[in-house]
């Protein structure tokens, strides 16, 4: 599940489509959460919707979730649709924070698996940087890759 | 009234006219802009708070100033996930932040995603009263981020634009581990 407003929906799609075709599968599941006839603004987003969509009527066993920035404040939402589906589906969360949510809302490893960075451990990396460089104006600038991590079974 | 709020600080100091923070500003406290595509949570910005007190800074404006820690005081702009004109929006927040702050502003931070990065380099880029200000992002995917000179941060995943392959190995991992561990088999096509 994506989001097609996203600068990076479509590229997302396309890691999806390539990845499963390695697994020989040609047509693989997925939806835009925006969904058709969207004014493409995400309040137009049915959350609910496009679970139905992928879940029911397209038989998703399991959801692999963006990282999107809108989805991610969408997180209590996101976990009550992944609660009332739990027996039908698998939840895959992007980042970690997810997965700690899940686990409080008293979800099983087995029934969710999220694999990537902890928000909360980025933020505070980042005000790290920013008191480095309010400490050191001067200096080389660089990215760095955030640790990725995994909660489930 | 934004490209005079510098005079209207120093202007209006000595009248007590000011808010508690832009109070601080012009007693020459270091400001942090954040500029974020949708909005930072609770979490992420205590979060974010503890992580410049491990640095010796307090920006949580709630806490009084313990041990050694310094003031450092914060200006947020979000747009609360408008993507449809997310470019434009983040530019203009970040341009309202600039002008507000102007030689207070010390350190920029963007986050949610690459549309928040994009528009404050750019935004940085397009002024030389602003090219040399440090931009802190936070986004998803790698960039050149227009190439400014002065960015630094975090990413999640790595993908190179500009026509080379994508180096993004997370989403062959994710499916790897719920076909492997969880089992996944029947149904995938449509």
């Amino acid at each position: 599940m994506y989001n097609g407003n996203s600068v990076i929906g479509s590229l997302e799609l396309q890691e999806f489509t390539n990845a499963m075709a390695k697994l020989g599968v040609a047509k693989p599941l997925y939806v835009d959460a925006l969904g058709k006839g969207s004014s493409g603004e995400n309040r137009d987003i049915k959350l609910v919707d496009a679970f139905d969509d992928l879940v029911t009527n397209q038989g998703a066993q399991a959801v692999i979730l963006s990282a999107d920035p809108y989805f991610t404040t969408q997180l209590p939402k996101l976990m009550r649709i992944a609660l009332a589906r739990r027996k039908v589906l698998t939840m895959c969360y992007p980042l970690t924070d997810y997965g700690e949510e899940a686990k409080d809302a008293g979800m099983s490893l087995s029934e969710f698996l999220a694999r990537g960075p902890s928000l909360k451990d980025v933020y505070s990396s980042i005000g790290e940087i920013v008191g480095k460089r309010l400490t050191s104006p001067a200096g080389a600038y660089q990215f760095t890759v955030a640790p990725q991590l995994r909660i489930g079974q | 009234m934004k490209s005079n709020r510098r005079d209207f600080i120093a202007g209006t100091t000595a009248l007590g006219l000011l808010a508690p923070g832009e109070a601080r500003a012009a007693a020459g406290d270091p400001w942090v802009g954040i500029v974020h595509s949708a909005v930072m949570a609770s979490d992420w910005e205590l979060a974010f708070y503890n992580g410049l007190r491990k640095q010796g800074y307090e920006g949580d404006p709630s806490l009084p100033l313990t041990g050694n820690l310094k003031r450092v005081n914060i200006l947020s702009r979000h747009v609360n996930s408008r993507y449809k004109k997310a470019s434009q929006n983040l530019q203009l927040a970040v341009k309202d932040i600039t002008d507000t702050l102007q030689a207070n502003l010390k350190v920029l931070v963007a986050a949610g995603g690459l549309p928040a990065a994009q528009a404050a380099a750019t935004q940085l880029k397009s002024s030389a009263s602003t090219t040399n200000i440090p931009l802190v992002a936070l986004v998803g995917r790698k960039d050149a981020l227009s190439n400014y000179q002065h960015a630094e941060g975090i990413y999640f995943d790595d993908i190179v634009n500009g026509g080379a392959a994508h180096t993004n190995t997370y989403m062959q991992q994710k499916i790897t581990d719920l076909s492997n561990t969880y089992a996944f088999q029947g149904r995938l096509n449509r």
